[in-house]
């Protein structure tokens, strides 16, 4: 390390990473709230890619439509819709956070289990009602 | 009450920080302010994307077509590119170690997200004027 700068950035600490955590409810509802976020983030690309497609002509679009009515597209697009109701109703929970409510251990594990079932309960709503 | 300070190092001050993460404040408001858009935006769109993606392609551009419909595609991409954009950058912050490799991921990011927002409102954008 040659200067002082350099040091200070490489020895800050980073946030801990994910191995030296015993998993528990809130931390694993956490973790996956940044997942779903990367995944939703991935398919903003795909969503872009599909309006490029409808708004650009037949053949394009045929791709397109080939790719999100097969199996695999069908699965991914079940798996957008988990980890984009996951996102919201967790997301949910944190703007309350923000607002100083909820903060207590016991209501942080009740409003975690209310955002799974409510994920679960949108997903099957979108999907087969 | 002071957050706890870092024995290990000093903070850095704000200019020696990555210039993108200048202005945490504005920063976490941002993404409060898109994430409740992003909250009616989103639940509207996962159930009218779900109906309207296994579309034949005539159908699908006169969905989008639809002045309601064209302003809150807008609404949601614009929110949803920012958004998603203000969320990658936490995360590389929190992971990537070297002021450098923050640069020039950071860097990547807004371009890959920018792009996206281009493709994504310029083609309804495209739909709508036809």
């Amino acid at each position: 390390m040659s200067s002082t700068k350099q040091r200070a950035h490489s020895e800050r600490p980073l946030s801990p990473h994910l191995q030296v955590y015993k998993p528990q409810w809130t931390s694993v509802l956490s973790i996956l709230h940044r997942a779903s976020g990367v995944i939703i983030a991935l398919s903003a690309l795909l969503l872009a890619g599909w309006l490029g497609a409808l708004a650009g002509g037949a053949p394009g679009y045929q791709i397109a439509h080939g790719f999100f009515t097969s199996w695999f597209g069908q699965l991914l697009l079940f798996l957008w819709t988990l980890c984009t109701f996951y996102h919201l109703c967790n997301g949910i929970r944190h703007l309350i956070w923000d607002a100083g409510v909820g903060l207590e251990l016991s209501t942080a594990y009740l409003s975690g289990k209310i955002v799974l079932g409510a994920t679960l309960g949108l997903t099957i709503l979108a999907w087969w009602v | 009450m002071k957050p706890p300070t870092n024995p290990q190092a000093p903070p850095p001050r704000p200019t020696e920080a990555a210039s993108h993460t200048v202005g945490g404040a504005r920063h976490w408001w941002w993404q409060r302010v898109s994430a409740i858009a992003l909250v009616p935006l989103t639940v509207w769109f996962v159930f009218a994307m779900l109906n309207h993606i296994g579309d034949a392609q005539q159908n699908a551009v006169a969905w989008v077509a639809q002045p309601g419909v064209a302003f809150a595609l807008c609404a949601y991409l614009a929110a949803l590119f920012f958004h998603s954009y203000l969320g990658m950058q936490v995360i590389m912050e929190d992971y990537v170690s070297s002021a450098k490799n923050l640069r020039i991921t950071l860097w990547a990011m807004k371009a890959v997200h920018a792009l996206g927002a281009l493709v994504a409102l310029g083609s309804v954008l495209r739909i709508v004027m036809q």
